[in-house]
């Protein structure tokens, strides 16, 4: 009957070694196998190897956890520096009190010129703005119809109660605004963004 | 060639750098090059507003009659324009006029392929199986005169 005993023994371990693996599988990786059967036992070295399988596995785990943990991160940065650019693409800048500054630099298509109006509107109706200065000087290039535009968010500031001027303007764009014949009358301009700024302190001192 | 897939707005920032140097390479003008660029952008926008997902790719172009050029590509996976004719119109889509009280709220003045048709010489639009690929030409030697403002 030993041998039975023995048989039952083993069946009791293994089942024992096949539920702490289940527990494994559920990411409990500090458990670890008794090994307390007979030397030389043929499940010692089976419990010993599994063991030491739970143990690399561990160690695997932690690591991919930190990688995850560094890929969240960066994921987090990409996210913080994607609503950077947002920003940074239409800045409005108080130079002074009460008046804003919307420079614009780079290409200029028409979904950022529509942009910088909804910012441009907003900002001026959150900052109780009295003046908006838009300075194209980094702008070389305006399809026709974005400087059209340009004339309808200078008049958009104005309903809102705030004066507003464009400077920075390049002759190619001035040639451009004059052949389409564009309505100027009340459009403020000033030749640079320092005298746009001068003329407003000056005149509100 | 070099293609760039364009599924969100970071996407187009590439290309966009990538044509100025492309174009100042085939020979264009500096003033040229802001030009495509401003092509480039307006294509990745309609893209993005319209066609789903895409992409944009450009290449050296040369023609018998107009000399040397650059080639531009603009793949989505979106609709075929309803009305082609109309969505080449400034303040409309392919549907039609846009609302200008809307234009805040749909990010765009409707002016963009327009845009794309005054800095470019030849527009074409090819449909393939459950795509649409706009085709735009532009000549350093322009056959027409350029409507955009130029230096």
């Amino acid at each position: 009957m030993t041998t039975n005993d023995e048989l039952e023994q083993v069946r009791e371990r293994v089942a024992e070694a096949l539920l702490l693996l289940s527990s494994v599988e559920f990411g409990d990786t500090s458990v670890q196998l008794r090994v307390d059967v007979k030397s030389r036992h043929p499940l010692e070295a089976a419990f010993n190897s599994i063991n030491e399988l739970i143990m690399a596995f561990a160690a695997e785990n932690e690591q991919s956890n930190a990688f995850r943990r560094e890929l969240e991160g960066h994921l987090e940065v990409i996210e913080k520096q994607r609503a950077a650019i947002q920003e940074l693409s239409t800045p409005i800048i108080e130079l002074w009190e009460g008046v804003l500054c919307l420079p614009v630099v780079g290409v200029l298509d028409t979904v950022r010129s529509t942009e910088m109006t909804g910012v441009l509107l907003q900002a001026i109706v959150d900052q109780k703005a009295r003046y908006a200065i838009i300075d194209i000087t980094g702008i070389e290039v305006m399809d026709t119809r974005t400087v059209d535009h340009f004339m309808r968010m200078a008049r958009a500031v104005r309903l809102l109660g705030a004066e507003c001027a464009l400077t920075g303007i390049n002759p190619h764009i001035a040639q451009t605004v004059v052949q389409m014949g564009l309505d100027l009358t009340d459009i403020v301009t000033h030749r640079s963004l320092r005298d746009a700024l001068s003329y407003y302190v000056s005149a509100h001192s | 060639m070099p293609r760039f897939t364009i599924r969100e707005r970071l996407d187009v920032f590439e290309p966009r750098r990538l044509i100025r140097s492309a174009a100042a390479e085939v020979g264009f003008r500096h003033s040229c090059c802001l030009e495509l660029a401003i092509v480039v952008s307006e294509l990745c926008s309609n893209i993005l507003k319209y066609g789903v997902e895409g992409s944009i790719e450009f290449d050296k172009l040369v023609d018998r009659h107009n000399g040397v050029g650059l080639e531009i590509l603009a793949s989505d996976v979106g609709p075929p324009f309803k009305n082609l004719e109309l969505a080449l119109r400034d303040g409309h889509d392919d549907r039609g006029p846009i609302d200008p009280g809307s234009m805040l709220k749909r990010g765009g003045l409707g002016t963009g392929l327009g845009a794309v048709v005054r800095l470019t010489d030849a527009f074409a639009v090819q449909y393939g199986v459950g795509m649409k690929t706009i085709s735009v030409k532009r000549y350093i030697a322009r056959p027409r005169a350029s409507t955009a403002t130029r230096k």
